[in-house]
């Protein structure tokens, strides 16, 4: 998004309609008028509007596309879904309210798909992102336990909270039309398609990859550290915010800490999984579990500060070796 | 190899006879069910002969106050119900359960409906509040009917912390079967399966692993015989045999095969270019704190370097 930020091919202040330009399953404009209104800015700061989950419901968009009169059936697309999107009233005015918005960023990625003319958002991701810089393993999620790739880590579903009370649960599938059960986090929900949002699988040491140049203080083959400084400081500037519960622009929390340093967070949690990425100043961490971790005595139970782990890094001597080559990244 | 012996299809008379002929021998109960007619029950049963032989007592056919009765009675000589088996309609049911010496006497409930997980009164409600409490699903009686079902449960310390599921309470042969597969698709055994006169089932699913193991459901007698022994000729032993229905003829079994009681331990195993004993004792009482947590990956960086 920053990327294309910086090359003047996209603004904060751009709308999402002007870009994707979304019609409804029958092919109309979106059901609520306030859509045209939604911006990029808007999506980023998670203050869209936009009903935040709904989208990710491949039972009620194939109903819609079939009450539209198409022949449609599991498992839907991202071009399905985007439709289904426009099918939908918003829930506020665009840039009224922040709500912590899955959809928001489930759009984002397919912005940057569009403008970079690729049919999914990973494709993009891998050819203006990863590629620069190295990365090689982070893909797209895939949902079926049987399509997982060889060697991949097995997860199993936790209780996270009062909405899910039961371990271990089976659903529906919605990855085929028969919809048998699957085990959760195995193809109940649609990770694959929502590569804005969670739909990405990624080894640690690709994603401190990314945790790298987000606390480098030059530039690096894929961003300007200028661009990378407006991002974070509009992310703390937003969490320093009253009222706001999100630094949005990617991150759960941000902090401008001065000189040029900053603090960001990022958690993820789905039914089988939760990581966290983090940077402080010079220092950062990526932490995968491979079920639902709840962190006993921090808050948010899944994307810790971790602060004892970061004290006990800071207190040991590293040496001068970057282990980031021995994972095929050239060191930055 | 176990050194067990099984029987199914018994009368009463029967079933008490086989007990204490290998009751004196030190075997103990590893499995009971009751089904047929309350007025005429029959049993099926495994009592196995380990190094260790504890003190069981058992009671094969009892009513719900008899069984209310028993409970308090042996609860307050510290023995605690370690199985438990019912038959007959939710209005008149037929319990047989077996006690052990327990501490603290497990948590136990019989005539639990099907409902709502907030309502203690039903199985979902109970499975709820024990494992809030830290306890998991170690027994379990499904009777009544499919429209009007009924449970009876004992829950245990979870000392294992190990994810369970009991979320299938009245599947039919179908569902069930589609729930193994979504279960065991994601490394997970059935570790415990019984079922109502209606052929429905209900099963427990745990996140463990107890080495080679086999499951078959909605078999005849003469079916589960046939599953007995090929697999008791491949060393496998039946941990958990269930069976509902009218009589010993058109009963419905299922059973549980393995080749130990054990359960494989966790191990931990720190991997990595560098080795950093400090955080590695770090993220390893992060996990033992969420034992639910069966691995973990850990990336730290200072500046642009990876460490």
């Amino acid at each position: 998004m920053f990327q294309l930020i910086e090359t003047g091919e996209l603004a904060l202040s751009d709308t999402l309609q002007s870009i994707l330009q979304l019609k409804t399953p029958s092919g109309a404009a979106p059901v609520d008028s306030r859509f045209s209104s939604v911006t990029i800015q808007n999506l980023l700061e998670h203050k869209s509007g936009i009903n935040t989950d709904a989208f990710s419901n491949g039972v009620a968009v194939v109903e819609a596309f079939t009450a539209a009169g198409h022949s449609a059936s599991l498992p839907v697309t991202q071009e399905m879904t985007d439709s289904y999107i426009a099918s939908l009233p918003l829930v506020n005015d665009p840039g009224s309210v922040q709500t912590y918005s899955n959809c928001g960023y489930y759009l984002l990625g397919r912005v940057v798909a569009h403008l970079r003319g690729k049919n999914a958002p990973i494709d993009a991701y891998q050819a203006y992102l990863f590629d620069p810089l190295g990365i090689t393993r982070i893909r797209s999620a895939v949902d079926l336990v049987s399509a997982q790739p060889a060697g991949e880590a097995r997860y199993q579903a936790a209780t996270i909270d009062s909405s899910s009370p039961s371990d271990l649960q089976v659903a529906q599938s919605l990855m085929t039309p028969d919809q048998p059960l699957v085990a959760s986090g195995y193809g109940d929900d649609e990770l694959a398609i929502g590569q804005g949002g969670s739909g990405l699988s990624a080894a640690t040491t690709d994603l401190a990859r990314l945790i790298a140049i987000l606390v480098d203080g030059n530039d690096n083959p894929a961003l300007k550290r200028a661009t990378l400084v407006g991002m974070l400081s509009d992310a703390a500037a937003l969490a320093a915010t009253p009222g706001m519960t999100r630094a949005g622009y990617g991150l759960d929390g941000a902090e401008n800490l001065g000189g040029g340093k900053f603090y960001g967070q990022k958690g993820g949690l789905i039914i089988n999984a939760a990581s966290v990425l983090q940077f402080n100043g010079d220092w950062g961490f990526a932490l995968c579990f491979g079920s639902p971790a709840q962190l006993p005595g921090v808050t948010p139970v899944w994307y810790p500060d971790y602060v004892p782990l970061m004290s006990i890094a800071k207190s040991t001597n590293w040496g001068t070796t970057d282990l980031f080559p021995d994972f095929g990244m050239p060191s930055l | 190899m176990a050194d067990f012996v099984a029987w199914h299809g018994k009368t009463l008379d029967q079933h008490e006879a086989l007990r204490n002929e290998w009751g004196a021998q030190g075997y103990r109960f590893l499995s009971l069910s009751v089904y047929g007619p309350v007025t005429a029950p029959i049993y099926a049963a495994v009592m196995i002969r380990r190094p260790i032989v504890v003190v069981q007592r058992d009671w094969p056919s009892m009513t719900a106050a008899q069984w209310q009765q028993t409970f308090n009675e042996q609860a307050a000589q510290g023995f605690g119900p370690v199985i438990l088996a019912a038959a007959g309609s939710a209005s008149d049911p037929l319990f047989a359960a077996v006690f052990q010496a327990q501490d603290p006497i497990p948590l136990t409930r019989h005539g639990l409906t099907s409902g709502n997980v907030t309502d203690s009164g039903t199985i979902q409600g109970m499975n709820n509040n024990a494992k809030s409490q830290g306890l998991k699903l170690h027994w379990a009686a499904s009777y009544g009917s499919a429209a009007d079902p009924r449970f009876a449960a004992i829950w245990m310390p979870n000392t294992r912390t190990v994810l369970w599921n009991n979320d299938g309470l009245v599947d039919d042969a179908g569902t069930y079967q589609a729930r193994f597969n979504a279960e065991t698709s994601a490394w997970c055994r059935p570790a415990f399966v019984t079922l109502d006169g209606d052929n429905c089932y209900m099963s427990l699913f745990v996140a463990d692993e107890i080495g080679p193991w086999v499951a078959r459901h909605n078999m005849t007698p003469d079916d589960y015989q046939a599953e007995f022994n090929t697999w008791t000729a491949k060393s496998y032993f039946p941990i958990c045999v269930q069976a509902a229905g009218s009589s010993a003829t058109s009963a419905r079994f299922a059973a549980l095969f393995v080749q130990s009681e054990d359960i494989v331990g966790k191990q931990f195993n720190a991997i990595g270019p560098v080795a950093n004993s400090a955080i590695d004792a770090l993220v390893l009482q992060t996990m033992q704190a969420q034992p639910v947590v069966r691995h973990a990956s850990l990336a730290i960086v200072n500046g642009t370097k990876l460490v």
